[in-house]
């Protein structure tokens, strides 16, 4: 195998791969990346054997063929080498041998035999536009659980419907509900399916490489879950098992909604926080006509206090919040405003981003703590 | 002529001999007593054949008058009491008046003795309670008595003793106790013409216990020094005026990673007598509730000093028992007194660099040869490793994922324990950890086999790629060195040979890194230490969850979606029982149907998916332990779970802040050297050791 290709394709090609190349080398093969030269392209793919990533740039093929490399270090040599084409070829004992300007390289390769081979992406169910699954996937992805033992919850639920689609995530302890408003044209049947925390920051990741209009393709068989961007395609593992109600969980009578500026929230709880408990973060919040306390206080660190202004005039109440939780929804708003809406104490309190006409809802479910 | 008669002495010295003279061991206490009481300064003990054949102690201590030496073996003959008041306040060891007696009664016993105060001594023979001799004799000052053949006049007694060794076994430990208690004089026990123990005047009671167990135990020890505690004792009504009684308590205790598997080696001395009691040991086991793993006993080494009138020997006719008219505060100072010494010392374990130092219990000082342990096993037997701390078994501890896979590990693993090789000559072991490394570039071997995608399962043929075991040429071994290594280096700053560890420093650790990300190694003034990240956090969170309880300040964040769990019949009634301990320490819990609960809410900190397995440990600690335990202690049992399930697990990596907190805040808990569950957290590899591994001491 042969081919030329250019050092900024070939490094951002690399690139994307990083995130999924096996780290801890338990098999040896999945710390290398596949090169695989045909017609007029070379294809780089990398897996751990949850994921892969199937991703190809433009490169003069003289003789085509595949073998592997290890990934890390290929990536870290060719960054170094100057802005000009670099060829590669594959010698009979796997070395590969780079060659680009005046530097010359052999780096021992592993046969392609070993390399697993991926499934292929059966027909797509629909398109989406690739900028709202990023945005849904990062408005989710802190609300995943971290905990291994539940692995239900270690991915975030998406559905497809005809008309729109939503995700949903949680830990058992705060829930992120995201729902299109608007139509999307190109779903071709509903979809249901549950994708693991991993696959969907890879999926933001190859997002963030694609043009703003760009459509992603997804896919899914029994096993596995597909998206295709363009000229690069992920594919992960499908989570079994089934996902909480999420419908029962969903507030349905606050009564009191308190808006806040989103800045002046954020930072008031982030200051706050730094004398909660490491681990629990309990903050109190009150909420009471005019302005929003928010306190702290460890007994053996210090305490502090803020407040914030609101035109909310209800009834005062006291909530205490992990402020983590708060903080991470807080982080990923981008309106100007939030709204709470709360009932008690003791009830659920709900967190939605403020103003008008955005084509999606977005709630954000928070259990209270007893302090 | 009536059916009821009165029996004859001999017959009611034989019944009493039952009760009292029960084993050799007896005798020779009954006598030593004797001559503990007699104020002598050196005492000899002479056994043959495990004290069947011959029992011989000499003291030189006040002796008997010739007129009393008949009168001793009248029953109920003493010079220890005079009236029944005296009951009540008894200084001395013997009381009863029933032991020579009874001895005399089942033996051949001769008695020598001499006051100094009368030219010429007496001696006495007699034979299964017959007087056969009496004269008058020439002695030294001081009292022996030589028994013989004991029980050859009750065949069914003499049956039902153990073997010589074992019986042997009993007498030494014996004595070895009551040489503890009299640091000042000199003990020397001989058995069939071996000295098994000898233990000349000793200043002070540390001195004693080095004599004794050696200095290996003595570093495992924490000295208690001399607490002292007042009672006022309100007036009542034989007693006109209030009094106010001293306590005082001194010896040793163990540091908690020494572990024992029963009592045995627990020694308690109230006023200088060897009791057993329940009270105290309770006391002991509070004091290392939650420092040690559960069924495991400490060393442990009292000495409780009060008024003899408030404690009540007559209790038990072998006097092994005792009443304290004060019950709970004796066992609240005694608790307290350990507890706070435990807290203080912070003892810290440090790796067993030597074999012998790792079983340092179980080895016998240098005074004692051939007395194995403070415990009953003959000398001949293997010392009893077995309860040294490195060797207790994973499963013995209190569950965790790393302790199991300890266990599973040491199960593939050939034993290579006990020839324990010293630290420094381990030979690095095989498997691709220490494979040298591949210098030369060379294409590993040929294809392995394709692996599916999806397939989370990884082949194990994959994993020995190009990793065949290489033979590691024989290291150079520390022994190995011969030549004279000259002293290139400069010489070590002395003021880095750190006196003993204590975990007081943890606070000053430097965290280096992680093993296995599981454990911080830390560099320090006196080494190098290793925590187990998992076990250290656990401790900070239990105090943190039972401080919190008893400021009544928890914090408890409640569910999404209730958790529903199913209970047998047998939990649901624990959980009834301890519904209001949960509710307080932070579940919010409430019955749903028959034999069903629902969780909506739980401690901060616990995630979700380890709430159920929680509760189900907690409901389990439940059923075995808590009936015996005080709320005090299901609440410390529930918060151990607690801290357990919440703390960070191992295999987690952590960054440096993360390590520098929890090394921190380890530091400042009250007990940073055992989790709830009695694991040790940190072990030290100290500066010496260190040194002394490289040659360089």
């Amino acid at each position: 195998m042969e081919f030329t290709v250019s050092k900024a394709d070939l490094v951002r090609e690399l690139g994307l791969s990083q995130g999924v190349v096996e780290k801890k080398t338990t098999i040896p093969i999945l710390s290398n990346v596949l090169l695989e030269a045909r017609g007029d392209r070379l294809i780089v793919t990398a897996t751990d054997l949850e994921l892969g990533i199937c991703s190809s740039c433009p490169a003069q093929v003289k003789r085509e063929g595949a073998g592997t490399i290890p990934a890390k270090k290929l990536l870290d040599y060719v960054r170094l080498l100057p802005d000009s084409d670099i060829t590669i070829k594959f010698l009979d004992n796997q070395w590969a041998s780079l060659t680009c300007g005046r530097s010359r390289t052999r780096i021992a390769g592993i046969s392609r035999e070993s390399y697993p081979e991926l499934p292929s992406m059966p027909e797509p169910t629909g398109e989406l536009p690739v900028g709202l699954l990023s945005s849904m996937i990062t408005k989710t992805i802190f609300a995943i659980s971290a905990e291994e033992s539940r692995f239900t919850l270690n991915g975030a639920l998406l559905v497809l419907r005809t008309d729109g689609m939503t995700m949903v995530s949680t830990d058992g302890h705060r829930l992120a509900y995201l729902e299109t408003t608007a139509p999307i044209d190109g779903i071709g049947r509903p979809f249901r399916a549950l994708i693991p925390r991993k696959a969907m920051g890879e999926i933001v990741k190859l997002a963030a490489e694609c043009g703003a209009d760009a459509k992603v393709s997804v896919a899914g068989d029994e096993n596995h879950l597909f998206f295709r961007f363009e000229n690069r395609l992920l594919i992960t593992r499908r989570l079994t098992g089934n996902f909480p109600d999420y419908d029962r969980v969903l507030p349905k009578d606050t009564q009191h909604t308190v808006v806040l500026r989103t800045a002046e929230i954020k930072a008031a709880i982030d200051r706050v926080a730094q004398f909660a408990d490491e681990r629990s973060g309990a903050v109190r919040v009150n909420f009471g006509p005019g302005d929003v306390k928010v306190f702290s206080s460890a007994s053996d660190t210090g305490e502090s206090e803020e407040s914030v202004s609101t035109d909310y005039d209800g009834p005062n109440i006291e909530i205490g919040f992990n402020a983590h939780y708060l903080l991470d929804f807080l982080r990923v708003v981008s309106e100007e405003t939030v709204k709470f809406e709360l009932k008690d104490q003791k009830s659920a309190g709900e967190m939605r981003p403020g103003g008008e006409g955005s084509t999606y809802l977005y709630r954000y479910v928070v259990m209270p703590m007893r302090i | 002529m009536g059916r009821i008669r009165v029996l004859p002495d001999q017959v009611a010295n034989k019944i009493a001999a039952g009760e009292v003279v029960e084993r050799p061991a007896s005798v020779v206490k009954e006598l030593l007593e004797n001559s503990l009481d007699a104020g002598g300064n050196r005492f000899r003990i002479e056994i043959e054949s495990g004290g069947r054949r011959l029992i011989r102690i000499s003291d030189d201590g006040s002796g008997m008058l010739r007129d009393d030496a008949m009168l001793a073996f009248e029953r109920h003959a003493t010079s220890k009491l005079r009236d029944v008041k005296d009951l009540l306040s008894i200084a001395t060891l013997g009381f009863r008046g029933e032991a020579l007696p009874s001895i005399a009664s089942v033996s051949r016993l001769l008695l020598e003795t001499r006051a100094p105060e009368e030219e010429t001594g007496a001696r006495v023979e007699i034979a299964g309670g017959k007087m056969l001799r009496y004269e008058e004799a020439a002695l030294p000052p001081g009292t022996v008595i030589t028994v013989r053949d004991l029980f050859y006049n009750v065949p069914a007694r003499k049956k039902f003793l153990r073997s010589e060794q074992t019986e042997l076994a009993h007498i030494a430990s014996l004595v070895t106790h009551y040489s503890l208690a009299h640091p000042g004089a000199t003990f020397l026990l001989i058995s069939g013409g071996n000295e098994l123990l000898h233990v000349t005047t000793a200043q002070n009671l540390r001195e004693r216990v080095f004599q004794v167990f050696g200095s290996e135990t003595l570093d495992e020890l924490v000295d208690l020094g001399a607490a002292e505690r007042e009672l006022s004792v309100p007036p009542t009504a034989d007693q006109e005026e209030a009094a106010v009684k001293v306590f005082r308590l001194k010896g040793f205790i163990s540091r908690p990673q020494v572990q024992k598997n029963n009592r045995n080696s627990i020694f308690i001395f109230v006023n200088g007598r060897l009791i057993r009691d329940r009270v105290i040991l309770h006391a002991i086991s509070s004091a290392y509730y939650n420092l040690m793993p559960h069924a495991c006993f400490p060393f442990a080494l009292l000495f409780l000093e009060c008024d003899s009138e408030e404690v009540d020997v007559n209790v038990h006719p072998s006097k092994t028992e005792v009443r304290f008219r004060h019950q709970s505060f004796v066992h609240d100072f005694v608790r307290d007194t350990l507890r706070q010494k435990l807290i203080e010392s912070r003892p810290a374990p440090a790796f067993a660099v030597n074999p012998t130092g790792a079983a340092g219990f179980s080895d016998v000082g240098p005074a004692a040869p051939g007395l194995s342990a403070p415990g009953l096993s003959p000398p001949p037997a293997s010392p009893r490793r077995a309860a040294s701390p490195e060797l207790q078994r994973a499963a013995r501890l209190p569950f965790s994922e790393f302790s199991q896979m300890i266990e599973n590990e040491a199960a593939a693993e050939p034993p290579s324990r006990e020839p324990q090789a010293p630290l420094a000559e381990i030979p690095p072991e095989e498997g691709h950890e220490s494979n040298l490394p591949v210098l030369t570039l060379r294409p590993p071997p040929g294809p392995a086999p394709r692996l599916s995608f999806g397939d989370g399962s990884i082949p194990l043929a994959a994993q020995t790629t190009g990793s065949a075991p290489q033979a590691v040429s024989g290291g150079p071994r520390a022994e190995s060195v011969t030549l004279a290594v000259p002293d290139t280096h400069i010489a070590f700053p002395a003021e880095l040979m750190a006196p003993p560890a204590s975990l007081s420093s943890l606070g000053d650790l430097r965290p280096l890194g992680q093993i296995h990300n599981s454990f911080i190694i830390a560099a320090g003034r006196d080494g190098l230490w290793i925590i187990d990240q998992h076990v250290a956090h656990e401790r900070i969170l239990f105090e943190k969850v039972l401080k919190q309880r008893a400021a009544g300040q928890v914090e408890m964040q409640q569910l999404l979606m209730p958790m529903v769990i199913q209970l047998t019949a047998a939990r649901q009634i624990e959980y009834a029982r301890i519904a209001d301990e949960l509710q307080t320490i932070g579940f919010e819990t409430e019955p749903f149907g028959n034999r069903t609960i629902a969780i909506k809410g739980a401690p901060a900190g616990i995630g979700p998916g380890e709430l159920e397995k929680l509760l189900f440990e907690i409901l389990e600690i439940a059923e075995d332990d808590f009936r015996g335990l005080s709320i005090d202690g299901v609440r410390r049992n529930i918060a151990a779970s607690i801290a357990c399930r919440a703390a960070i697990k191992i295999n987690t990596r952590l960054d440096q802040n993360k390590m520098d907190w929890l090394l921190t805040a380890l530091a400042a808990t009250d007990f940073p050297m055992a989790c709830p569950h009695g694991r040790p957290i940190a072990l030290q590899y100290s500066t010496r050791e260190i040194l002394k591994a490289f040659h360089r001491i």
